[in-house]
């Protein structure tokens, strides 16, 4: 092949800040040879003999010679004709090639990228369902007995009488029994106070019931539909799941916002407070229908389901918070209506 | 045949200065402003950066999140190497495998101690406590990491600090600095500076700095002072949104908590809000003046060994500026306008530093290669630390 334009620089001796202009070139004949002229002397180097450090704007490259000798050259042209040339693609090429600041191609990336954002929104609990089928029952269940403990501290024991805890008692041991759980749950009943009439139930492990909520029941198959609702999060690992998506969005998001930077990092948490409460809602939904299929196999009626949370609704008020009732809920009344058409064979 | 090919870069052109001698010219000629200091200069840009910024974003959200460590690599690189000082740019030799692995041990460690509270209150107790005695390790090997990685003129930086050292200025001062009520903090952070200052090393040769004491202290009541300012203006908008919601409420006398809470309309919040913006606004621009002139006290005592005296002329009112302004535009960018931000601050700050060299900048000699891990700085980075050199 015919001589290339030789690469110029500043030729820095090992370890040293000494440096002498210099100049690589490629032989005539022999490309696989190169010919380093310093101060009138000139070396014969192999191409092997040298490492080039990647490509990167306009950066000035390095080349690392066998002997130890470093050629800093801002010659990108030269360097390229001579070394990157040989290489073919390789992914650094291809991420340089697309580095180059084209608008055109620049407004496909943005748009990729805010494609990309949206898919993940899907993607991430994709990935992290698969993360959570591996973390073992025991462990969850740990979780929850861990939480139960710090619930257990502030919640005054239930004040309801012994006949009927264990009337909901046995009611609660039927909805498991007609479930997919495979291991024992316990039930607690405890007064709510500032959790009114509430029903929650925790990774792997307890439910939670208030009295207010027994209280309020009109009769049992209301009851029940909270209940099986609540074991419904337990077969399905809602809490754990949650929990793990959040963890893995919020590591990917101070992955990217790392890259942004500049953000506040608080900023960055704003999303996936939002998407968590969004995965929620979906959870919600899916608690719901498990609640309706479970409450249909035992022989109870859904649609007092769906009365017991317009009751629950309307005890709550209006600045109702609740640990597990109508925060990061779907719209009470979108919930109700779903539950009732679901109930009747719809959807 | 072909002589020299420097760059073809202007120098910011020569300020007539007082007609002293000037030190030892250098090697590289051209490039100091007649007095022998050499300017540092960026010659990045904006859209040049966005395709790397871009396709770094891509590369690291397609991968979720493994691309990181090159893609940080890639960032440095462009940084570092577009920044001169003289004739001659800065390198980043970090390789994207390097910083995978610190990451992928910061990640496990910090999901072990996170994991803990879920074994155990006692076992959480136990993990944050372990924490505390190998903070200054992992500072250590973090400044070390960043350090080694750092190359100017074929020689590298290195740090060379030790777990006491780095055990009192970075927990125990803090610590007293909390128990003294804030009073020790300009003091522990001027230790900082000194501890890291003088175990840092460019090839062979040791920097040194003591920086005024006093100079810490007065940039702590200066931001302390702006934070004041700060709130002040932020009684304005809390007064309205108090007066305005005591006016609406006072009709409902008696009411409870709720029933005034759920009456008050979106004037108030936004009322709040102003107020918030107006204090984190507040805090930003204290926090930026009290980095400039803390780090111009250090970097104008800055010394290295060989005669090679140091500048920085930072100025905190623009440096706030830009910050608060880029976090602005960001904003309201939803990020795209991040390449434009990240360079127009790092064009600011290397505007401001220069060094004057003592001695022909070519004697410099490096010492042998020793490994080092970048465990420590991707700690650092995870936990947000800036534990970065300089600029």
């Amino acid at each position: 092949m015919a001589a290339t334009l030789p690469i110029t620089g500043d030729l820095f001796e090992e370890n040293s800040a000494k440096s002498r202009p210099a100049e690589l070139s490629s032989e005539e004949d022999y490309s696989d040879t190169l010919k380093l002229r310093c101060d009138g002397t000139t070396t014969h180097i192999g191409r092997d003999q040298v490492s080039v450090s990647d490509p990167l704007a306009n950066v000035p490259r390095r080349l690392v010679f066998s002997d130890g000798r470093v050629l800093v050259t801002r010659d990108h042209q030269a360097v390229a004709e001579i070394f990157d040339q040989g290489s073919g693609a390789n992914l650094t090429s291809i991420v340089a090639w697309a580095e180059i600041f084209r608008p055109r191609i620049m407004v496909i990336l943005i748009l990729l990228f805010l494609a990309s954002i949206i898919s993940l929104r899907f993607a991430l609990p994709v990935a992290v369902d698969v993360a959570a089928r591996m973390v073992p029952a025991s462990m969850e269940a740990r979780l929850g007995g861990v939480a139960f403990e710090s619930f257990d501290l502030i919640l005054k024991d239930s004040e309801l009488d012994a006949q009927r805890s264990d009337e909901v008692r046995a009611l609660f041991d039927e909805i498991v029994g007609a479930s997919d759980i495979d291991f024992p749950v316990d039930m607690h009943i405890r007064q709510g106070g500032f959790l009114k009439a509430n029903a929650f139930a925790l990774p792997g492990g307890p439910v939670i019931v208030t009295d207010e909520l027994i209280k309020l029941a009109p009769n049992d198959d209301a009851l029940a539909g909270v209940l099986a609702h609540e074991i419904g999060h337990i077969e399905e690992r809602h809490g754990l799941r949650r929990m793990m998506r959040a963890a893995g969005w919020v590591i990917l998001v101070s992955v990217i916002s790392e890259e942004a930077s500049g953000l506040f990092e608080e900023v960055a948490a704003f999303p996936t407070l939002l998407i968590d409460q969004a995965y929620s809602r979906s959870f919600e939904t899916d608690a719901d229908d498990r609640a309706i299929e479970i409450i249909v196999a035992i022989g109870r009626d859904p649609a007092a389901f769906a009365e017991m949370l317009n009751l629950i609704t309307k005890d709550c008020g209006q600045a109702c918070d609740g640990v597990d009732w109508l925060s990061s809920h779907p719209a009470p009344g979108d919930r109700i209506e779903h539950i009732r058409e679901y109930g009747s064979g719809g959807e | 045949m072909s002589d020299s090919s420097q760059p073809v870069v202007q120098t910011l052109g020569s300020v007539p200065q007082s007609p002293l001698p000037p030190k030892h010219r250098t090697d590289s000629g051209s490039h100091d402003d007649g007095n022998g200091k050499l300017p540092i200069e960026f010659d990045g840009n904006a859209s040049e950066y966005f395709g790397i910024w871009i396709v770094n974003l891509l590369l690291t959200i397609a991968t979720l999140g493994i691309w990181s460590a090159w893609a940080k690599v890639r960032r440095m690189r462009y940084f570092y190497g577009n920044t001169r000082l003289g004739a001659d740019s800065f390198e980043f030799l970090a390789s994207g495998w390097q910083i995978f692995r610190g990451r992928i041990i910061a990640f496990v460690l910090l999901a072990a101690l996170s994991a803990s509270q879920y074994i155990s209150p006692w076992a959480q107790l136990f993990a944050t406590l372990i924490f505390i005695p190998l903070f200054p390790w992992i500072v250590n090997l973090a400044l070390r990491f960043r350090a080694r990685m750092t190359m100017w003129r074929n020689i590298r930086f290195s740090f060379k600090g030790n777990y006491w050292g780095a055990l009192g200025v970075f927990v125990a001062m803090p610590i007293a600095g909390i128990f003294s009520g804030g009073l020790l903090f300009p003091l522990a952070g001027q230790m900082a500076a000194k501890y890291v200052t003088k175990n840092f090393h460019y090839g062979t040769a040791q920097f040194e700095a003591d920086p005024d004491v006093g100079k810490f202290y007065a940039a702590f009541f200066i931001s302390i002072g702006v934070m004041i300012g700060a709130g002040i203006l932020m009684m304005i908008p809390i007064t309205a949104a108090i007066v305005g919601s005591a006016m609406a409420g006072s009709a409902k006398k008696g009411a409870d908590l709720e029933t005034i809470f759920g009456s008050l309309g979106p004037a108030f919040f936004s009322m709040i809000f102003v107020a918030i913006f107006v204090y984190a606004v507040g805090f930003i621009a204290a926090s930026q003046v009290y980095l400039a002139l803390t780090r111009n006290a250090v970097i104008n005592a800055l010394q290295l060994e060989g005669g090679h005296r140091f500048a920085s002329s930072l100025s905190g009112t623009k440096l706030a500026w830009i910050t608060i302004s880029n976090m602005v535009v960001v904003l309201f960018t939803a990020g795209l306008m991040q390449p434009w931000a990240a360079t127009r601050l790092w064009r600011y700050q290397t505007s401001c530093y220069g060094a004057t060299p003592g001695a022909p900048i070519d004697e410099f000699v490096d010492e042998q290669r020793e490994a080092v891990s970048a465990f420590g700085s991707e700690l650092g980075d995870f936990e947000g630390f800036d534990i970065g050199f300089g600029i």
